[in-house]
């Protein structure tokens, strides 16, 4: 789904044919009453329209001016369709994902495991909360579900557009499975945790569909204002008629109606919903899904970002920097125990040995099994008790753990740990490190110095959000001093460290009692209560169900770094709703000085000095003004869709740039575009 | 009390821009005289201060009496050194359009800040959204309700001197028959009548009998609405702010301390007031201006 959706642009020919289509749909004057500024322009089309016809059954001469008032007639629903296709190109991109979504809900059928034991195969919308459904290799998992028992690589393509295959596997934090994604090997037991309907697909198609779509909270603000605007320029239209009459100059009700319409906030509110809904669609093509347009405008808002440590801001694993050999040993003899130690490691860290002696003391990696070949090579691998592994060679045993763990082996050996190795351990953990002491037949060797790589350009990226005064919190379960180290290498603003869920959870109310919103990710069930809590909790698509439930918005590449971009997003939500806002109020200077100035030339020759366009006849000025009134829509939907370009900048300078481009832009830009249509329909002889 | 001097500061600014503004259009106008009276010497000299000085005191001369005229119409005065009605067209107008805006500029003693911290909040709304942020203002957030509320205050204006003004104008028997003066000057007269009684600035531009049953009730109801029914959304507002959480100031917060923020304050205030009342006015004063320059009194 998720590379379906980053390929379509923005004019894709179906989106634009089923665009067309609903916005004449959408003329449903019940539909138009949710956008009140829409509204009384389709009123006034259809005012106009009828006052059209009455003109042609009985025109009044010298009055009725059929060309005229034809164009202003077809240009005035022109304005509401344009809003109208806004509106539906936007929807129209969810719908297309939704129809990809829907192909993945294909009718399947269930094997239902039956109290008694037996299996039977029923049509999966029969299935309902708590049953309990066999799934083997090849099938479609029925339902949302959890593993109850056993393992198995799932392909969940088909809600993550990620082709690699991932590990479900009963008990932890990893056992949620969703509805229409397909089991590639061994077999499960699932116990399905959502009715028909109910099912994060079903959830899925409603939010890109948009058909859930509440307004969000500023958005319900700035309708509000521009509801009153609307009011104010009708007192304004409607009480000009009086003025006119008492200054013999009456209006007809094409040019008061093109009035109105010019000064009332077409443009921004004929592009607000569809904003808003690109801003949702913003996200899903992030492979992000927002339960509700308020965490996305949330997330704008978003002064605290709680980071995990481990993915986010370092890679997951730990690697060996140096060796560092205690007095009276080489480095060569610490480095070839180091490697030989940790040939049958398996983990990350252990390779990251390997390769270390490899790169630093051109040690070659030894074949376990040429090592083996004498007969006498024993692994020891790692266990919770020793809390060591190694390997017992030719009578040799070497051992590496912890720096506890290898002190009691040392010990048992007869031998005293010297202080050095206390020393230098404890530099290693000052630094953020984490040691790892080598022994041999019980003597000391030296220190591998295991290390947190903190992701590439992680810095750059917390200087910027620190510069849209956002600050960032390393959550990590490290003791302090380890805590400390990273987070001034990685550029965070504070850390939390040895956190517990609790500790997580107190964090984040302090926060907000400080009148903080904060965001964080989490995937684990103990994460459910703090993702909750939080203001944005985005959960890992690989979490647990509890987590994913609690959480306002899914990643479904579970990638955590992603929350930067979540409030990226939203900031250019609410920064293209501020700028278009602008652009539109500030356009009615310019419509002023084109229609006023028409309306009553006739009456009064000397207001020809208000036409400072030099606009040809009233009849072109009022018709350019409506013209452009209705073009600026088009022009803008793909500013509206793609939204407002985002820089991590301050507030002041953001306000700057913003304020000249779309203040000053919206002052000027109109005064240019009308005389410009005023030049073309004079040549074209239609005014 | 909110420890924001600097805000202060900008607000202020603000007000003076306009102040200032005012002045020098009120001065401009009437040092310029009246070209109607070609032949007449209006230029300033020894024997003479020059300029429409029709309606004006000669111990005040021109400068001061434009002065006084704005002032009193920024500062909810209401008191008058010379008749405004005698004002040109241009010089007339500045009066009224300061108290269209709803003598936000300074304003009166008391009541006179609230209204143009309304015009703050609707800036903070419009512009703040640039930023990528709810809007905040001293910290509090601007929601529906608070721009609900400051959209009224901005609406009974409007409605009032609007609405009142239209039907007085087209009702012969008790609207236009009080006039002394027809064409544009006789609807500047009718609309200063009901502006300033909304304002509730008390100044009269004069030339019209106002004192009928039709004025007097009217313009009493414009003065009720105008002042008292304002003050209940503004407190709304107070009362709301001041019950949300303050948020602290970071570098993302919407800067309200600025020069750029008294540009765009005196923007909103200019551009809100002139799309209510530019129709209007161009068919009052501004008519009647490029009338006169063309010859044409009324």
């Amino acid at each position: 789904m998720a590379d379906t959706a980053k390929t379509i642009s923005i004019w894709d020919g179906k989106i634009i044919q089923r665009a067309l289509v609903d916005s004449f749909v959408k003329l449903n004057p019940l539909k138009m009453m949710k956008n009140p500024v829409m509204f009384v322009v389709e009123v006034g089309a259809l005012l106009t329209t009828l006052q059209l016809i009455r003109g042609v059954i009985a025109p009044i001469p010298g009055v009725t001016n059929f060309g005229f008032e034809l164009q202003i007639t077809l240009w005035l629903w022109f304005t509401v369709l344009f809003a109208n296709f806004a509106e539906a190109m936007a929807e129209g991109r969810g719908k297309a994902q939704a129809d990809t979504l829907r192909k993945a809900k294909t009718e399947t059928t269930a094997n239902r495991i039956s109290a008694s034991g037996k299996t039977e195969t029923v049509s999966a919308t029969k299935l309902r909360k708590g049953d309990v459904v066999l799934v083997v290799a090849g099938e479609f998992i029925p339902g949302d579900g959890e593993i109850v028992e056993g393992v198995a690589s799932v392909d969940e393509s088909a809600i993550t557009g990620e082709s690699a295959p991932v590990i479900r596997e009963s008990g932890g934090d990893r056992s949620a499975v969703t509805g229409g994604t397909k089991v590639l090997s061994d077999q499960i037991k699932v116990k399905i945790t959502s009715n028909t309907g109910e099912t994060f697909i079903d959830r899925m198609i409603a939010l890109v569909e948009g058909a859930e779509r509440q307004k969000t909270p500023n958005e319900i603000a700035l309708n509000i204002l521009l509801a009153g605007l609307t009011i104010i320029f009708l007192l304004a239209v409607v009480t000009l008629q009086p003025f006119a009459i008492y200054s013999n100059a009456t209006q007809t009700l094409f040019v008061l109606i093109s009035l109105l319409v010019c000064l009332i906030p077409t443009t921004i509110g004929g592009l607000l919903s569809a904003i808003g809904i690109a801003g949702m669609d913003r996200l899903i093509q992030h492979n992000v899904l927002a339960m509700s347009g308020r965490a996305v405008e949330a997330a704008g808002d978003v002064n605290t970002l709680l980071l995990d440590k481990t993915g986010t801001i370092t890679l997951g694993n730990r690697q060996a920097a140096e060796f560092i050999p205690l007095k009276g040993d080489s480095n060569e003899s610490l480095a070839d125990a180091a490697q030989l130690s940790s040939l049958a490691d398996e983990t990350p860290e252990g390779r990251s040995i390997v390769v270390l002696a490899k790169e630093k003391y051109g040690l070659r990696g030894r074949e376990i099994a040429e090592l083996s070949a004498g007969g006498a090579t024993e692994f020891i691998p790692f266990t919770a008790q020793t809390r060591m592994s190694g390997l017992n060679l030719d009578g040799r045993e070497i051992r590496k753990g912890a720096v506890d763990a290898i002190e009691k082996y040392v010990a048992a050996g007869g031998t005293q740990s010297s202080a050095e190795l206390r020393e230098i351990t404890e530099r290693i953990s000052n630094a953020g490190g984490t040691p790892l002491v080598v022994a041999d037949n019980h003597k000391p060797l030296g220190v591998i110095y295991l290390k947190d790589i903190v992701k590439g350009g992680m810095s750059e990226r917390f200087n910027q959000l620190r510069q849209m005064g956002i600050k960032t919190v390393m959550i990590t379960g490290d003791n302090p001093l380890t805590a400390a180290s990273i987070a001034r290498e990685a550029g965070v603003d504070d850390f939390l460290a040895e956190a517990t869920p609790e500790d997580k959870m107190a964090l984040i109310k302090k926060e907000q009692a400080a009148g903080k919103l904060v965001a964080m990710t989490g995937d684990g069930t103990n994460d459910a209560p703090a993702l909750a809590q939080a203001d944005v909790g985005v959960a890992m698509n690989t979490g647990t169900q509890a987590a994913k439930e609690a959480g306002n918005m899914v990643d479904l590449d579970s990638n955590p770094t992603k929350l930067i971009e979540v409030v990226e997003i939203g900031k250019q939500l609410l920064m293209t709703r501020g700028a278009l806002t602008t652009f539109s109020i500030a356009n009615d200077v310019a419509k002023y000085f084109a229609i006023i100035p028409a309306m009553f030339l006739l009456t009064f020759p000397q207001l020809q000095a208000l036409n400072v366009m030099g606009l040809k006849s009233p009849e072109s000025a009022i018709l350019s003004a409506v013209i452009f009134n209705a073009f600026v829509i088009i022009c803008l939907i793909p500013l509206a869709l793609r939204g407002v370009r985002y820089r991590p900048l301050s507030a002041a300078t953001l306000l700057q740039r913003n304020l000249l481009i779309y203040g000053l832009g919206g002052l000027i830009v109109p005064f240019i575009g009308i005389k410009i249509i005023d030049v073309i329909i004079t040549t074209l002889g239609l005014a | 009390m909110t420890g924001l001097q600097r805000h202060g500061w900008a607000v202020f600014a603000a007000m003076s821009v306009l102040f200032f503004v005012g002045v020098f259009v009120t001065y401009w106008a009437e040092a310029r005289g009246n070209p109607m009276l070609a032949g007449v010497d209006q230029t300033a000299s020894a024997t003479q201060s020059g300029g429409n000085f029709e309606g004006k005191e000669v111990r005040f001369g021109i400068a001061s009496s434009a002065l006084f005229a704005v002032v009193t119409t920024d500062a909810s005065c209401g008191a008058v050194n010379s008749m405004h009605d005698s004002y040109t067209p241009l010089g007339g107008m500045v009066p009224l359009a300061n108290m269209m805006l709803g003598e936000v500029i300074f304003g009166g003693v008391g009541a006179g800040l609230y209204g143009i911290l309304i015009f703050v909040i609707l800036s903070v709304f419009i512009a703040g959204l640039m930023v990528g942020r709810t809007p905040e203002y001293m910290g509090k957030r601007i929601e529906a309700f608070d721009v609900q509320m400051a959209t009224l205050v901005i609406l009974v204006f409007p409605l009032v001197v609007l609405v009142l003004t239209a039907i007085s104008v087209v009702s012969p028997d008790f609207g236009t028959s009080q006039l002394n003066n027809q064409g544009p000057h006789g609807l500047s007269e009718i609309l200063y009548a009901y502006t300033s009684g909304a304002a509730n600035n008390g100044s009269a531009f004069a030339g019209i009998s106002a004192n009928t049953l039709w004025y007097n009730s009217t313009i009493g109801m414009a003065m009720l609405l105008g002042r008292f029914f304002i003050i209940i959304p503004v407190l709304a507002i107070a009362g709301n702010l001041a019950r949300k959480k303050a948020v602290p100031p970071s570098l993302g917060t919407f800067p309200v301390t600025t020069p750029l923020f008294t540009l765009l304050l005196v923007s909103i205030i200019v551009i809100v007031g002139a799309l209510t009342f530019f129709p209007v006015l161009s068919l009052g004063p501004i008519v009647e201006h490029l009338l006169m320059n063309a010859g044409q009194a009324f």
